[in-house]
């Protein structure tokens, strides 16, 4: 009967997951696995292929700059990435209490998700801009600066700057997630706290967060992915500069794939990055299953 | 009888041959005509153009382009078609063609210009490139590799190519072929704000390095005594992009140096280690110190830039003719109040330039060769290529084109002339893109003013021959 | 107990204060945006600056619908995305209801399969997509933009799904197969019409993903008639000019469907995300 029952299960299993295994499979692992074919080869794509085995991986791997590089990025993501699991439970435990006007707060805080990310990163440039932009305006208007202030132009203000239009972006996602996992916390467990004399924070601290780290988590891996691969608005707000303070890993492989032409080392770099990834997306994952035992 | 039927016999089997071979010929100059083949235009020039005298051999003027006896699409990819002015003349171009062929339809694929190396290798890559697209010199390199180039010296016609300025040519032609079919070019020097420099009482225009930052030092003011600086003295370029380090390269050929060469024995070699390199660092870095540059260089970009200049924020800016169209576009008022002059040198030698072109190349793999080759005649007709400079200030490829006494005349002269003296091409290089990046790095740094030019020539140096070793 | 009423009043004005500071945060750039907007070319340059145009005109607003064919775009990006978002949602739900429901060989990889393929720089599979829907002949047509779309949100909306069916009791499938119900109809005639703020809330997000997607859409679509509102927008980012105002006014008019369909669906979201997401 098991047995039976078992087959069955497969059965049905595999029939509702068939269709989305097949596009993946088509569209996503055929990429992946032509990234791993080039990253191989001195190629045109077109006409000429030449195996140089690991030469771009080696040319990779003894670059300083590419380590530099990695490095920037990965602050980055821990940045925005802290930033955001910050910005998003913060605002969520605020609007999930029982006050007045939560529901007009919940579509506003949202609205930073609808923007494109292209006209996100210009419209932010723009306010920077010592010149001509909001920020220095008010600055000087209420009389806090003498001279312009650039924050884009200063490695340290610069990478805060995109950290921060980042965070302002990227925060609304991770408040969903986590409103809808506090929606799952009974809220019997508040109200027993609550008797027993617990405190605001105490009750976030013993019931919100530990109900809350299952999606945490999973939270975390995301974003981490995501932003780890950003490109975009640091690109558009300050094209890796200034010095390269902001030089996400991104630009790089841009630049191999697109501007150089150098497309071997362009795949090379790619499958690094989803190496690095796919390591982190493990630590992770060991943490979760540690967590929510 | 016998006979006539022989003859008929014959000259039915000789009509269908010669039938047969007029259409394989036919075919076969449509896949690589030849300028002899065809026969220049010289009916009366309709309504609108000038009267023409009757010479005996034009190779300049196709209005009235051979048209396709079946219905065809022209696919053209373009940046100039998004753009504000220039794109009003694609469009006319195509517009008057598709009068003189009403069986031809243009079609163009709009790429914004920033976004045209990703979309073009795809399109090579992917075998779908249009019948023409736009080619800059800095794609030259990947085209190559590539090899999406049809050699236009047989499409256009040996005579035809006699026509086009030997400086544009010499950039355009790689081992013995004709790659793309030059437009335009923008020679860099120096604009400036005519008026501006008058009120500042500037009467000679500065030719060293030093020469031009004392005059930039004068031309940045505060007017009306608030304590900020209301102008600046130069709009400089600073954004860590291929723009920037286009100017910066610019100023550091004309302190005698270069960032990548190809010798003749075809390796490459860098240039950093100069001491000219050096000196073009420390002429931005000093440029920052002396504050005469709008804070925020680092993300003024050519758009800002050339902002700064309409707006009269600065007064001079390293850049093409170009500038000024889109300046008074913006602007008409400014019609009249803006010029170029040359480029400043380290040491007053005489200064070198760089063309910056672009131009049409025909695809290989497209099948209407000879019609994208009379859409580039037309496209190059001296009064069609004379409104492109008319509405932009770009300068024409073509000799007769720049004959024209407007185009060397008011706002343009000082570019033009900088064409007189010394001119620079880059290499064909597919790195040349991660040279850029060593320049504008480089830059970069000075700003920052923790490092001295000279520790940033030796690292620029230094990851310059790390390129070419990856790249031999 | 006053300890406690003085400790509510606090945390209450904390979080009014704090919302209210999030509030200009977010409104700050989009004042901006409105603002430039309204600004003629030839003022937008001008310093001193102004926050709030002193002659305001709506010329950019009306270049949106003469200079370029914003109806048509808008229609393209709708259909493009909607029928993505279909789509999707559609294979998402069966795959999150498989993966919740049956335990099958090959589950686990699945599941990390699905996790991995958001791993990848996105940048890197523009050719070999590209090629692939060469070969399909699938260039220059909104059919092949709705499959690359697909492909990229199938993913999250899967594990959304699967959180969300995580939710439903298993026992409400038993109930329907005791009564003689296939695996398929236990599906769709008992499960899904109560997953519906689920499906919504995925909707949403597939929404969004696509229609702010950029990149592809610039690369797979050529003819003018066929291009999306992200790509009119994006085309205003010149080399040589950004039309700031022009920009501003597409931005504005993009945002605002997009806003609508938020607000409506806002309940079905937090709902639909909620049942069963934190069940890992």
């Amino acid at each position: 009967m098991k047995s039976a029952f078992a087959k069955r299960e497969s059965r049905s299993g595999k029939f509702f997951t068939i269709p989305a295994a097949l596009i993946m499979l088509g569209l996503v692992v055929y990429p992946m696995l032509y990234g791993f074919f080039i990253s191989t080869q001195k190629s045109n794509l077109i006409d000429e292929w030449e195996f140089v085995g690991a030469k771009y991986y080696i040319q990779l791997l003894t670059d300083a700059d590419f380590y530099g590089t990695l490095q920037t990025t990965a602050l980055f993501a821990a940045c925005v990435v802290i930033g955001n699991l910050v910005v998003g439970l913060l605002l969520a435990v605020l609007v999930n209490q029982k006050i007045p006007l939560m529901n007009v707060f919940k579509v506003i805080l949202m609205l930073p998700w609808l923007f494109p990310e292209v006209v996100v990163a210009l419209i932010w440039k723009w306010l920077f801009n010592p010149l001509f932009g909001m920020l220095n305006h008010i600055l000087f208007s209420l009389d806090i600066v003498e001279k312009e202030v650039d924050l884009l132009g200063q490695p340290g203000t610069a990478f805060a700057a995109v950290v921060f239009v980042c965070i302002w972006k990227g925060y609304p996602i991770v408040m969903l997630m986590m409103m809808a996992g506090m929606k799952n916390i009974p809220y019997e467990r508040y109200e027993a706290a609550a008797i027993d004399g617990a405190n605001k924070w105490k009750q976030f601290r013993h019931i919100t967060l530990p109900g809350l780290m299952p999606i945490l988590l999973v939270a975390a891996i995301l974003e981490t992915a995501w932003w780890f691969k950003h490109f975009t608005i640091v690109w558009l707000l300050t094209g890796g500069g200034p010095a390269r303070a902001t030089e996400l890993i991104s630009v790089d492989v841009y630049l191999q794939a697109f501007t150089n032409f150098n497309f071997g080392r362009a795949a090379a770099e790619s499958v690094i990055i989803l190496f690095i990834l796919m390591v982190i997306s493990f630590i992770y994952s060991r943490v979760l299953r540690d967590k929510s035992q | 009888m016998q006979e006539t039927r022989k003859r008929f016999g014959i000259s039915r089997k000789a009509i269908a041959t010669g039938i047969a071979a007029a259409l394989l010929i036919s075919g076969a100059s449509a896949l690589s005509a030849t300028a002899s083949s065809k026969k220049p235009a010289k009916k009366p020039a309709k309504s609108k153009s000038k009267a023409k005298p009757a010479a005996a051999k034009e190779v300049n003027e196709f209005l009235n382009p051979k048209c396709p006896a079946k219905p065809t699409t022209l696919t053209i990819a373009s940046a100039v078609i998004l753009e504000n002015p220039g794109g009003k003349v694609d469009q006319a171009n195509a517009d008057e063609f598709m009068k003189k062929c009403p069986n031809v339809k243009v079609e163009f694929i709009g790429i914004p210009s920033n976004l045209l190396p990703e979309k073009l290798t795809t399109l090579a890559i992917g075998g779908s490139l249009p019948d023409m697209y736009m080619h800059f010199t800095s794609f030259t390199g990947k085209a190559l590799q590539m090899r999406t180039f049809e050699d236009l010296k047989p499409l256009l016609g040996e005579d035809y190519v006699k026509g086009f300025d030997p400086l544009f040519l010499s950039e355009a032609i790689q081992g013995g072929k004709l790659l793309w079919a030059p437009w335009v070019g923008i020679p860099m020097a120096v604009a400036y704000r005519k008026d501006l420099m008058e009120e500042a009482g500037i009467k000679t225009m500065p030719k060293t390095f030093d020469e031009f930052l004392d005059v930039a030092k004068k031309l940045t003011i505060d007017k009306d005594k608030d304590g900020k600086m209301d102008q600046y003295g130069w709009a400089m370029v600073g954004t860590p992009n291929s723009s920037g380090a286009g100017r910066f390269h610019a100023m550091v050929l004309n302190a005698g140096a270069f960032n990548l060469k190809q010798n003749p024995d075809g390796r490459f070699v860098s240039g950093a280690s100069l001491k000219g390199y050096e000196t073009a660092l420390q002429l931005y870095g000093d440029a920052i110190k002396a504050g005469v540059v709008p804070p925020g260089q680092t993300t003024t970009g050519y758009p800002e830039a050339s902002a700064q200049l309409a707006t009269g924020k600065a007064v001079m800016m390293i850049t093409g003719p170009h500038t000024m169209g889109i300046a008074v576009t913006q602007n008409p008022s400014l019609k009249g109040k803006l010029g170029g002059f040359p480029l400043p040198t380290a040491n007053g030698a005489k200064p070198i330039t760089t063309l910056n072109q672009h131009g049409y190349a025909i695809a290989r793999s497209s099948k209407n060769k000879a019609l994208a080759a009379e859409y580039i005649k037309f496209m190059l007709s001296t009064e069609r290529i004379l409104y492109y400079n008319e509405l932009e200030y770009r300068l024409p490829s073509r000799l007769k084109a720049q004959a024209d006494p407007k185009v060397a005349s008011g706002m343009a002269a000082g570019f033009v002339g900088a064409l007189k003296g010394n001119v620079w091409s880059d290499s064909t290089a597919s790195f040349l893109g991660s040279v850029a990046k060593v320049d504008y790095d480089a830059y970069s740094e000075m700003f920052l003013g923790k490092k001295t030019a000279a520790e940033i020539a030796k690292d620029a140096d230094n990851k310059i021959k790390k390129l070419i070793a990856d790249n031999a | 107990m006053a300890g406690t009423k003085t400790n509510k009043i606090v945390t209450r004005v904390a979080s009014y204060a704090i919302l209210t500071f999030m509030t200009l945060l977010i409104f700050t750039p989009i004042f901006w945006m409105i603002s430039t907007s309204l600004k003629s070319e030839a003022v937008m340059f001008d310093t001193p600056i102004e926050l709030i145009p002193s002659d305001p005109t709506l010329d950019s607003y009306v270049n949106l619908w003469s200079t370029y064919p914003f109806l048509t775009y808008l229609r393209n990006s709708i259909f493009v995305v909607s029928v993505a978002t279909f789509f999707s949602v559609a294979v998402s739900t069966f795959a999150g209801y498989g993966i919740s429901r049956f335990n099958f060989r090959g589950r686990g990889i699945f599941m990390s399969f699905l996790l991995a393929t958001q791993l990848f720089p996105s940048i890197m599979l523009l050719i070999p997509y590209y090629k692939t829907f060469k070969t399909l002949n699938l260039i220059d047509s909104h059919f092949g933009l709705i499959i690359a779309y697909v492909s990229f949100t199938i993913p999250f909306c899967t594990w959304m799904m699967r959180g969300y069916f995580a939710g439903i009791s298993k026992d409400l499938d038993q109930a329907a197969a005791i009564d003689g119900a296939g695996r398929f109809r236990v599906f769709s005639s008992v499960i899904l019409p109560i997953a519906w703020p689920g499906i919504a809330a995925t909707a949403i997000y597939a929404f969004i993903a696509g229609w702010n997607e950029y990149l592809f859409a610039l690369v797979f679509l050529n003819s003018a008639e066929k291009k999306t509102v992200s790509l009119a927008i994006g085309q205003l980012i010149g080399e040589y000019r950004i039309l700031w105002n022009d920009m501003m006014a597409a931005s504005f008019f993009a945002l605002v469907p997009m806003i609508i369909i938020f607000i409506f669906f806002n309940r079905y979201l937090v709902e639909g995300l909620s049942a069963g997401a934190v069940k890992e």
